[in-house]
């Protein structure tokens, strides 16, 4: 196994993990939230807009999910 | 977070609130019988008191890393109850220490209790050798991933996880960037190191007698998820 697959195995883990224990996340995003996303993915945000999002996505499940879904397409 | 009240104590306790830092330590003599209850002798025994006795410290006073002081309490994440996670804690560092060569059965005729003292071989169970019970590594695997991924600024945990969970290409966060894609690669490797070495730090400080290695951590993690806190 090379290191990207052992990567993805860690963090396979850790999900199914989080999800056994204390089961799927309820994290929602509003509007306003959901448009920075898609600003972020766009490559659109300035610096200090790009770092807050970043930071609110890096806490944010649903909000991860939306940006790896804005990148994939 | 389903221990969400033993997470606030834990918390409050590494705060410094006294009554908090009691109900911690009020869960030890609990840990400790449960360690006594897997000792068959007196070398044992004395070692089950011995990594208890050494639990205060370590959860609340903490060790050097890197300049700054770490609290073995801070990686408690709420997974399982304070009890039961203190517990997991305690008994790995006996069974590591049991596997290690500090350990020798000095009383015999006494048969080992589970797998005190016996190797995987030696019970015959086929899983190949490996030097620790998966499922006490695993509850620890799980804190001292989460709190290494925990350490990683807030671009370095999204561009991990869209690369390694989400199978996002780095082309794709280049252009989000607006770098190269040499830059994202070069930061992933570097994060992806601290991330080897926060890992394997944080483990033993978890179980300073634990032998774990990072293809090990791989390997574990690669097996099935399974119910790990209420193994004792």
């Amino acid at each position: 196994m090379d290191e990207e697959d052992q990567f993805r195995t860690l963090f396979g883990f850790l999900e199914r993990f989080e999800t056994d224990v204390s089961g799927r996340s309820a994290d929602s995003l509003d509007v306003e939230m959901e448009a920075k996303i898609r600003g972020l993915a766009a490559g659109t945000l300035d610096n200090s807009e790009r770092e807050e999002v970043l930071e609110q996505v890096s806490r944010n499940r649903a909000g991860l999910e939306l940006l790896a879904s804005c990148l994939r397409n | 977070m389903t221990n969400q009240d033993d997470l606030t104590v834990a918390r409050a306790a590494l705060g410094g609130d006294s009554a908090a830092v009691n109900a911690v330590l009020g869960e030890l003599p609990y840990s400790l019988a449960v360690l006594l209850s897997k000792c068959t002798d007196s070398d044992s025994e004395e070692k089950a008191r011995e990594i208890v006795e050494d639990l205060p410290g370590d959860l609340l006073a903490g060790v050097d890393r890197d300049g700054r002081t770490v609290k073995l309490l801070e990686m408690y994440q709420g997974r399982a109850s304070l009890r039961s996670w203190i517990t997991v804690v305690a008994l790995s560092r006996l069974k590591s220490w049991w596997r290690g060569p500090g350990y020798r059965r000095r009383e015999r005729g006494v048969e080992p209790h589970q797998d005190q003292g016996v190797s995987p071989a030696e019970r015959g169970d086929g899983s190949d050798g490996e030097p620790y019970d998966s499922s006490d590594v695993l509850a620890l695997l799980a804190d001292a991933l989460t709190d290494s991924l925990r350490s990683l600024t807030p671009r370095e945990s999204v561009c991990l996880r869209l690369v390694y969970l989400h199978s996002v290409e780095q082309q794709r966060l280049a252009r989000m960037f607006g770098c190269h894609a040499a830059t994202i690669s070069r930061d992933l490797d570097q994060t992806k190191s601290a991330i080897k070495r926060r890992l394997l730090w944080n483990l033993k400080l978890l179980d300073p007698f634990l032998e774990i290695t990072w293809d090990d951590c791989v390997r574990l993690c690669a097996s099935e998820s399974i119910s790990i806190f209420d193994s004792f």
